[in-house]
């Protein structure tokens, strides 16, 4: 395990790892901004900053990538310390499938009544932002279900919670299934890369600035749990014993990730595995304790994004179209995972 | 064990009036009315399900008892708020469990949690222990003994082991009243005397109330000052040891006979060197 700054300063301590994050994350996004190819979905690879254009598209896409990934590590940090369950991760408790049913049932919509919506200013406007409102709404209605399907006696129950998610879950596949017969032909291609997680240049800057905005007050949040949530490692009367409040912490702790999941969402899709293994590398490196991980997981997320999303622009050319990010993320940080998994015990 | 300072003893008893509490229309505790007086030791004895759990889990308030009142000193505990209860009870569970793998000095700097943010308003915002935190905690790894496992991981260690770091946890936190739940089974004989001793010493000498509940009634004996006899859901007796653990009233409670001529197997504390 390793621990940075002394013990005697806890403070000082955690800035140290603030600064080295962002100063990791801050040498990512450069490297990022400068590998691309010359223009998007172009075949030629250019390395370096070019015309302040390509550089704008670049920016735009590697920082909704950074936003996403930190968003998915601290929720999963914020989950399984809830749910006291490390398999946990953003898309278990079924968020991610609400957000899918909501793109499916407005691309069906929009397939339908297309001429009629774009008549209406109204809602013309709203359809601007693409699937990232459907997405968002679908996300919010899902864990709003979760959350009242997973309690006991009026409080939050992390066994009940898990299992209403994933029955969730469940339903809300068999209602993409449905809706996905519904939709014409030519729009399922799009559908098939949302369902991986696809991070667009085409991300308008107002929904960047909201995920910042969403990513950093989830992180002041759930900074003011970390320690209610050490504590809820033990059993809950050892942990009622000493004062925390955890119908109270647990439903903050719950809208907390269950927010930065659905702004995740609406940003790229439900891109998996970042949420499930950044907590769990931090936590194999710098140990259990939820605030230090707080602060560390988002950076390794941001910058394990970045990464991805940069091969799949670099790569886009060979395979005949860009990779969804979610492919990637699955296929390099399952087996990375496993490789840790079969060095380490991580369920202690 | 490091001998206890006699100063500051604290004067805060524990008492509970006319309790009742159930799961769904099973009663579990029947109109319990019970004393917990300061500078004593309290075992809480009885058979198998006689409501001695329930009773200790409504003491320090995880569960709210369906009628009666529960008072900490001369206040309501409903009045209290969750924190200011929670530094002045502290509690051992019977079986600990931890989530993830912290280490043992994390562990008991959770002892802490209720007087965090003492050094400053960062150390607030975020729960920080600060230093007082830590040289409680320390002081607490050398009474139970665990002081050498301080960096290791909490689930690598032996269930005693585990035990009296959990025990080290409250104790850290230094509150008047601490609850203890059948805390001793898995020490082995010389940690169990010890600790029992050290119980003792923090009753009398430091005025704590301390509520002991146990099956052994040869160390209730020994050590306990006060005895609250329980039996399906009841309080049969509470009175100083001797008046209460009788043949008579055991034989009832119990369903054994007792031998009041012969004589228990008894282990005695080697006087320190």
């Amino acid at each position: 395990m390793i621990k940075l700054g002394s013990h005697e300063h806890p403070v000082f301590g955690y800035m140290v790892y603030v600064a080295v994050g962002a100063l990791l994350t801050t040498v990512v996004l450069m490297l990022c901004l400068a590998l691309g190819p010359g223009l998007p979905g172009h075949h030629t690879i250019s390395v370096g900053f070019s015309s302040p254009a390509i550089m704008s598209l670049r920016l735009t896409r590697v920082s909704a990538a950074a936003i996403v990934g930190a968003a998915l590590a601290l929720s999963g940090v914020l989950l399984q310390g809830l749910l006291r369950n490390p398999l946990a991760d953003p898309y278990v408790l079924g968020i991610s499938s609400g957000g899918a049913v909501g793109v499916m049932a407005w691309i069906v919509l929009s397939s339908t009544f297309g001429a009629t919506i774009l008549a209406n200013p109204w809602l013309a406007q709203i359809f601007r932002y693409g699937q990232t409102l459907p997405a968002l709404c679908g996300s919010l209605v899902a864990c709003t279900v979760v959350y009242f399907l997973g309690r006991r006696k009026g409080q939050i129950d992390p066994l009940t919670l898990l299992l209403a998610g994933v029955v969730l879950g469940a339903i809300c596949g068999g209602l993409i299934m449905l809706l996905q017969n519904l939709v014409p032909y030519g729009a399922k291609a799009n559908l098939l890369s949302y369902l991986f997680g696809y991070i667009s240049e085409g991300t308008p800057t107002l929904v960047l600035w909201i995920g910042l905005a969403v990513l950093l007050a989830g992180w002041v949040m759930a900074l003011n749990l970390g320690g209610a949530l050490n504590i809820a490692a033990l059993s809950d009367v050892e942990a009622v014993s000493l004062g925390v409040r955890l119908g109270r912490m647990r439903v903050l702790a719950f809208f907390c990730a269950s927010f930065l999941t659905a702004g995740s969402i609406a940003l790229a899709g439900p891109i998996g595995f970042v949420g499930l293994i950044c907590p769990h590398i931090c936590r194999m490196i710098f140990g259990p304790e939820h605030r230090r991980l707080m602060l560390i997981a988002p950076f390794v997320g941001a910058i394990f994004l970045m990464l991805a999303d940069t091969f799949v622009r670099i790569t886009g050319s060979w395979f005949g179209g860009e990779l969804p990010v979610g492919v990637v993320t699955a296929l390099c940080g399952g087996p990375f995972f496993l490789y840790l998994l079969s060095r380490r015990r991580v369920w202690e | 064990m490091r001998p206890l300072p006699s100063a500051d003893p604290v004067n805060l008893s524990m008492t509970v009036e006319n309790i009742s509490f159930g799961y769904g229309d099973q009663p579990v505790l029947r109109q319990v009315n019970a004393e917990f007086p300061p500078g004593q030791v309290t075992a809480v004895l009885g058979p198998n399900g006689s409501g001695k759990s329930t009773l200790m889990q409504i003491l320090l308030g995880f569960l709210q008892p369906q009628a009666g009142v529960v008072r900490l000193g001369e206040r309501l505990l409903t009045q209290v708020s969750e924190r200011q209860r929670a530094t002045q009870i502290a509690f051992v569970p019977q079986a600990p469990t931890v989530g993830f793998s912290y280490t043992v000095e994390e562990i008991i700097l959770m002892g802490r949690w209720p007087r965090r943010g003492a050094d400053g308003p960062l150390h607030a915002a975020l729960g920080l222990t600060g230093a007082d935190d830590r040289a409680a905690a320390t002081q607490a790894m050398w009474n139970l003994n665990v002081h050498h496992l301080a960096g290791r991981a909490f689930g690598e260690l032996s269930g005693g082991e585990q035990q009296r770091v959990t025990i080290a946890r409250a104790i850290a936190l230094d509150a008047p009243i601490l609850l203890l739940d059948e805390v001793t089974t898995s020490l082995d004989l010389w940690h169990q005397l010890e600790f029992l001793a050290y119980l003792a010493e923090l009753a009398h000498r430091r005025g704590r109330c301390v509520v002991w509940i146990t099956h052994d009634l040869n160390q209730a004996n020994e050590y306990a000052d006060r005895v609250v006899l329980m039996n399906d859901g009841q309080v049969v007796a509470q009175d100083a040891v001797k008046s209460v653990l009788v043949p008579d009233i055991l034989e009832t409670v119990y369903r054994v006979k007792v031998d009041p001529a012969g004589k228990a197997l008894r282990f005695l504390r080697k006087s320190p060197a």
